[in-house]
């Protein structure tokens, strides 16, 4: 009898076998639904059609100057504040129509929350359980777990370290088991481990399923722990989406420029400011600009929840476990592709790419790496004339597509 | 389940036994922080001490000339006076800070966003400031027994003085709470209740104490004229017969009772978001207030001699249109009209036509103040105007009650048009009512100021002159003269006139208020209207491309696989 051969791993994904007509993909509506937000104080408009949608499972940080309008669009997301114009809901629920329904849904932890310091900790969840009327007084001690405060539940709220009590306020909005976390700085004054305590806990609380809407100015932190992001400047939302397509769009635009390319057209829909000016039009006879689309980059949903655009199925990218991955720009002498080709494949070199006629490296590692590589191309008969570490990606994102205005 | 007190309530148990299974969440977190707090016990302590020495010094130096019984009686005023004092002053002040305290500490947001109702954290405030106060006067009951070593006080005297004490701490904690509730800083909250506090208490203490002891002495000869604290004695040695009933049963629940009620409401309405329903708390309290308070204005009448009935007519008809007056400020508050999220749960909940009339809309607002209005006028109108009936010479006393409540229902009518018209026209509560008050003061005030630049008063012309001053309200008493005067009904005839004019202005700011919110209602709903149509295309877009896209690729990997490559063999 003779043995079945085994089928080759090839041919399960033969086209032959994906010809089967796929199924109508329902996409999740977003938990975070913001469209087209308008506030003004007295005669300063402080948010100005602003539209995002933020899906189920998500990290969303929320960037921007002081003053860009981020604490308005999170306090009417979590209905202490109505909206002048547009419609925010939150899990389906118009915030404006029904915010005691929205409130049951939503935790909210604003930036500085004061907490009442004579009683102890248990005492402080204890009283928002029956305030949130928790059915069970088992779920206080399944919130001091998660949130690794059972040790200090006889503590005084006064006694706390500032780290400490902003892991309680986060302890508070988890009684009532809510889809959607709204924390506004939630890391501002802490102290670096508290930050990383803070990091821990959240990547935790997405782990459980929250969407977690998350406001800051330290874009280190969000980088680690945010899948999307929306950048707002002078209350309009300059870009949103995911890391990683906003930076591929951002680096096929620089490449396209670099070529002596105008940027390519594109839509930018209502409350979005374009990335780049819009391209004059391309003179007869002159070859198309490289769209991005043509470089292969991805195109990011620069605004998912725009009128024009279609909403996309929000399925939550798992958080990839990030090699940290550091970055260098190497500026040669002679041929860069040259200087690409030596570096490629090295020891903890992960990606090398060109870009306008400097090589940029992506390695792990210390700083030796560097000073390995600079030797290696030596040896090979190529100038080094500069060597530029790179900013973290959301930070030249962040700095790319803001202008540094103020309101 | 309460997870603070680890109790359960009783599906069938007493409203009390409920209270106590499953208390408020806010009293309980404040019974416990108030524990912690080192400076009560001591200030409490001091308190007493305080006390205890100054009631015994009052009373050795005046048990060296008096007798024992009248010592005991000096002691129990000046102890239950210290203790009114006390709990007048402390009891706002504790209140004060109940709400504010958490707005400046920025613990409130955290608190409403736990879905806790406005009425839900006033009575849980409410108790706490209560309960703080309520240890004050525990902890100087034994002084209050002092007086009992000395006699001359009863035992139902020093209860009823207790629970006098009580309530009126209950009155205090609520009117400090009402101050709370609007203010964002502690120091302002404070501030402006502890002057409130103070200008009301010696004003009660002074008029209802001291001032109303003589009337009290009159009806009932053994309550003595001139100590403060009578109200106790009253209900001692008072005979048990209506007067009682009326005065020492029916009166006291009522003074207390409406303010409670009153100040109830505005600290919930305070706590209310501006687009929530925040008017038929307020408006279910007028409707029952203004009744009320004209059986109040006219319960006088019947109890006078007959030769003071149409003086104390009058005064009730005066005294109601201050009151109604002061209600068209407090209304100014209400909104244009309910807003979108008032009438969602209004058509939820299948709210009838009367209770959306009781909802927001200045519109709405001023129909029911108009309405409950005219009912309260035409209680003191009616009765005086039967009393002076049943007297004999009706004629003039009949005129000028008529006199004063024709002017003073048209111009409440101006006061409730032209308010709505301020309101519709202005962005701002505040801005209105500040605008309503220039214009009140300069319409009971500028006449007379023109009439005195003009030198009506010194002039020869006489009293005839004084017509220049019809627009003023204060004008009706000169016309309430002239009745009575032959050749003077001129003055009569410019207050009915001035009256008119008062009424029809009043009506036509009405009329123009009314216009004004419909429009700007109707501009609203068609912004609105346009911006649901716009999130409506959108959405009908995305939905479209959505399902464009999901054909697309539905038809696309049929068109491009290739051919199928052949299954290879199995060996064998």
């Amino acid at each position: 009898m003779s043995e079945p051969v085994e089928t080759p791993p090839a041919w399960e994904r033969s086209p032959a076998t994906a010809v089967e007509p796929p199924a109508l993909v329902v996409p999740a509506p977003p938990t975070i639904r913001v469209r087209h937000l308008w506030h003004r104080f007295a005669n300063r408009d402080v948010l100005r059609d602003v539209t995002f949608d933020v899906g189920a499972g998500e990290i969303f940080g929320f960037i921007g100057p002081n003053g860009a309008g981020k604490t308005t669009t999170i306090r009417v997301m979590a209905t202490l504040l109505e909206p002048m114009a547009g419609r925010v809901e939150i899990d389906g629920i118009d915030v404006t129509l029904d915010p005691e329904a929205v409130r049951k849904v939503i935790g909210y932890m604003p930036d500085h929350a004061g907490v009442y310091d004579r009683i102890t900790v248990r005492e402080y969840l204890e009283f928002f359980a029956d305030s949130f009327r928790v059915p069970s007084i088992s779920v206080v001690d399944a919130v001091l777990e998660l949130t690794d405060l059972g040790k200090l539940q006889d503590r005084l709220v006064a006694e706390m370290s500032k780290g400490m009590k902003q892991r309680l306020q986060l302890a508070r909005i988890l009684l009532h088991d809510p889809k959607v976390l709204i924390l506004d700085e939630p890391a501002s004054d802490l102290d670096p481990r508290a930050r990383i305590e803070i990091r821990d806990l959240l990547l935790e609380l997405r782990g459980l399923g929250k969407t977690i809407f998350l406001s800051s100015h330290i874009l280190t932190e969000l980088s680690d722990v945010c899948t999307s992001i929306g950048i707002l400047e002078r209350g309009r939302l300059v870009v949103a989406g995911p890391i990683h397509e906003i930076s591929a769009r951002l680096e096929a635009i620089r490449a396209a420029e670099a070529h002596g390319h105008a940027p390519p057209p594109r839509y930018v829909p209502p409350g979005v400011r374009a990335l780049v000016p819009t391209p004059a039009p391309t003179p007869p006879g002159q070859a198309a600009p490289a769209s991005p689309e043509a470089a292969g980059a991805p195109v990011p949903a620069i605004d998912p929840s725009a009128s024009a655009a279609p909403p996309q199925p929000h399925v939550p990218a798992p958080v990839p476990p990030t090699p940290n991955v550091r970055r260098v720009k190497l500026r040669v002498l002679g041929n860069p592709e040259a200087a690409a080709y030596f570096l490629r494949g090295g020891p903890g070199i992960v990606e090398v790419s060109v870009l306008g006629g400097v090589v940029h490296v992506g390695y792990q590692g210390t700083e030796t790496k560097i000073a390995e590589m600079v030797t290696h191309l030596v040896h090979r008969n190529i100038g080094i004339v500069g060597v530029e570490p790179e900013r973290n990606e959301l930070e030249r994102i962040f700095l790319e597509v803001t202008r540094g205005d103020v309101q | 389940m309460s997870a603070q007190t680890g109790t359960a309530p009783n599906a069938g148990a007493s409203r009390l036994r409920r209270l106590l299974d499953d208390p408020n969440p806010i009293w309980i977190r404040e019974l416990r922080q108030s524990a912690r707090l080192v400076r009560t016990p001591i200030i409490l302590c001091v308190l007493s001490i305080l006390a205890t020495l100054a009631i015994a010094s009052i009373g050795g130096l005046v048990s060296i000339n008096e007798s024992p019984a009248t010592t005991g009686y000096v002691l129990f005023q000046v102890f239950f006076s210290l203790a009114y004092f006390v709990v007048t002053f402390v009891g706002p002040a504790v209140a004060a800070n109940a709400i504010a305290s958490e707005r400046e500490g920025r613990t409130w947001e955290a608190v409403i966003l736990t879905g806790l109702r406005p009425a839900v954290i006033a009575r849980g405030k409410f108790l706490a400031a209560y309960t703080s106060i309520s240890m004050y006067v525990v902890m100087l009951a034994p002084v209050g027994a002092l007086p009992f070593l000395f006699g001359g006080v009863t035992a139902t005297e020093t209860i009823v003085a207790f629970g006098f004490l009580f309530l009126i701490a209950a009155l205090a904690v609520a009117f400090g709470l009402a101050v709370s509730s609007k203010m964002n800083s502690l120091r302002a909250a404070l501030v402006v209740t502890l002057i409130c506090a103070v200008i009301v208490s010696l004003n009660v203490y002074g008029w209802l104490g001291v001032g109303l002891s003589i009337p009290a002495h009159r009806a009932w000869p053994g309550v003595p004229d001139g100590p403060p604290v009578w109200l106790p004695t009253a209900y001692a040695r008072a005979p048990f017969d209506l007067t009682y009933v009326l005065c020492l049963i029916l009166l006291p629940i009522v003074a207390t009772a409406l303010p409670a009620w009153f100040l109830y409401e505005v600290t919930i309405a305070n706590l209310t978001s501006i687009t929530d329903d925040r008017s038929t708390g307020l408006k279910r309290w007028f409707l029952v207030a203004a009744p009320v308070f004209a059986l109040c204005t006219a319960a006088p009448i019947v109890a006078v001699d007959s030769y003071d009935e149409t003086a104390v007519a009058i005064a009730g008809i005066c005294v109601l249109l201050v009151f109604l007056v002061g209600s068209v400020y407090l209304f100014l508050g209400d909104s244009l009209g309910p807003s979108r999220r008032v009438r969602l749960h209004w058509d939820r909940q299948g709210v009838g036509p009367l209770r959306r009339l009781l909802g927001p809309g200045i519109v709405g607002t001023s129909m029911m103040q108009l309405g409950g209005a005219a009912f309260a006028f035409l209680l003191p109108v009616a009765v005086g105007l039967i009393a002076v009936m049943n007297n004999g010479s009706p004629t003039e006393n009949s005129k000028q009650i008529l006199l004063v409540a024709l002017y003073a229902g048209s111009f409440y009518l101006f006061s409730v048009g032209f308010g709505a018209f301020l309101r519709a026209r202005s962005s701002t509560a505040l801005l209105s009512r500040i605008l309503l008050l220039a214009v009140h003061f300069l319409v009971a005030v500028g006449p007379w100021i023109v009439a005195a630049i003009a030198g009506i008063f010194a002039s020869t012309a006489g009293r005839s002159a004084l017509i220049v001053a019809a627009p003023s309200p204060i004008y009706v008493f000169v016309a309430v003269g002239a009745v009575e005067t032959s050749g003077e009904e001129m003055l009569v005839a410019a207050a009915v006139v001035a009256s008119a004019v008062w009424g029809l202005l009043g009506l036509m700011f009405f009329a123009l208020a009314r216009s004004r919110v419909r429009r700007v209602i109707a501009a609203h709903e068609a912004a609105l209207g346009e911006s649901d149509r716009i999130l409506a295309e959108e959405d009908a877009a995305a939905v479209r491309a959505m399902e464009e896209a999901a054909a697309a690729a539905a038809a696309q990997p049929a068109a491009v696989a290739p051919p199928a490559e052949p299954e290879p063999q199995a060996a064998g």
